[in-house]
């Protein structure tokens, strides 16, 4: 599916927002996320307002070019009866490292596993920001829509990257994990999920 | 290699109709040109397992998909974004929640299949032929498990859609709106080798 490829929320219309108004309001919708000028400090809903259970099981990047598989990571089934290990964030945070070559793609595909809990979702969407230090690099905006309930589904988007400088890439290649995102979901208009990863191209931990 | 030579020449033809864009010849060559397909069929007809050769993934381990499945298929000249529905009972019931922004269908056909299931098939073809937001798109219908001895030709299977629904198959062709490219194509799953047959 095509995904929206936004910019800046000036270029989408949209009104600046800070994570601190949107921490105040009741609901959180795509547009408010659209405005987002940097990556936040805080998650802006909790693990418990992800009411129809979705559940990230597999994520997978290949390049369009080649066709070569440059990540992928399951999550294992939980243990039954154990009692999940205490970090109420952990599920939402990844950490990718990455060489300095992937600078160089063009164009990435990047497939995602979720399952949905036995509520059908008429309106599943979600909303990528992308940033190096306070420089928003590229929005992505991406409509599921419909969910089945109890259902398993993939999805592959096609990333295009954005055309990065010289100086740009030298940096972000410099100074790892300074290269983050945000993820939005939002159900009917009303986010749900958020997700957070952090990104090094310097090729080593 | 024949065969998905074939498939490919196929569905740029099918996208080419409805799609015409200028070669830009300075800088970097474009980027491929997308298109929308939805991928039908009853379950077990093998879809999953041909879009997964076609991304040159494996399928050695492909179960029932039970939900949505969407793929970006690339092709020399475009990208097919393929979104594929599970065929069980429980989830063709919400294939019509999917069709909306589809610019071409894929449906995936069991060559091998016994009269009823056939029969099944036909009527769910016939179904998304007629339906609103799929009437006016040009559909592949791939003769799957060609490999396999019971296998029906291409005749055969064309044959068995137009014996019973005769005269909707002939409305659909003379509907006035209708410019519909429909083919259909046999094929088969080469399980050695490797290749991306």
């Amino acid at each position: 599916m095509k995904v929206k490829k936004g910019c800046n929320s000036t270029d989408a219309g949209v009104p600046v927002t800070s994570e601190d108004e949107l921490l105040r309001n009741p609901v959180i919708s795509p547009e408010d996320v659209l405005g987002l000028q940097k990556i936040t400090e805080n998650y802006l809903c909790s693990p418990e307002e992800n009411v129809h259970m979705i559940d990230f099981t597999r994520f997978k990047i290949r390049d369009m070019e080649t066709g070569t598989v440059l990540f992928e990571i399951t999550k294992p089934p939980a243990p039954a009866g154990e009692k999940k290990d205490f970090d109420p964030n952990g599920g939402r945070f990844v950490r990718y490292q990455f060489t300095p070559a992937f600078l160089q793609l063009r164009q990435v595909g990047a497939t995602v596993e979720f399952t949905v809990g036995d509520m059908p979702i008429n309106n599943f969407r979600m909303i990528e920001r992308h940033y190096f230090r306070e420089q928003l690099l590229k929005s992505f905006d991406f409509e599921f829509g419909f969910c089945m309930p109890s259902s398993k589904n993939t999805c592959e988007h096609i990333y295009e990257f954005p055309p990065l400088s010289e100086d740009i890439m030298r940096e972000m290649i410099l100074h790892p994990y300074k290269t983050q995102s945000d993820s939005f979901y939002f159900v009917d208009n009303k986010l749900v999920m958020h997700n957070k990863a952090d990104y090094s191209y310097s090729g080593s931990p | 290699m024949s065969e998905c030579m074939h498939l490919t020449l196929c569905i740029c033809r099918i996208g080419a109709y409805t799609c015409f864009r200028t070669l830009c010849c300075k800088g970097q060559p474009p980027p491929r040109p997308e298109y929308d397909l939805v991928c039908i069929g009853l379950t077990g007809s093998g879809k999953t397992s041909l879009l997964s050769r076609l991304c040159s993934e494996a399928t050695d381990n492909i179960g029932p998909t039970t939900g949505f499945s969407i793929k970006a298929v690339p092709f020399q000249n475009a990208i097919l974004n393929v979104k594929e529905l599970g065929g069980a009972d429980s989830i063709k019931k919400y294939w019509s929640r999917y069709y909306q922004g589809s610019q071409g269908v894929v449906f995936v056909l069991d060559s091998t299949s016994t009269d009823e299931d056939l029969e099944m098939a036909r009527t769910e073809l016939h179904s998304a032929l007629q339906h609103p937001q799929l009437c006016t798109l040009p559909f592949l219908i791939l003769a799957n498990h060609q490999d396999k001895p019971a296998a029906r030709t291409t005749q055969e299977v064309g044959r068995t859609h137009t014996q019973v629904h005769t005269s909707t198959w002939t409305n659909v062709h003379t509907r006035e709106h209708t410019h519909r490219y429909t083919l259909t194509q046999t094929c088969y799953m080469l399980r050695t080798g490797g290749n991306n047959q």
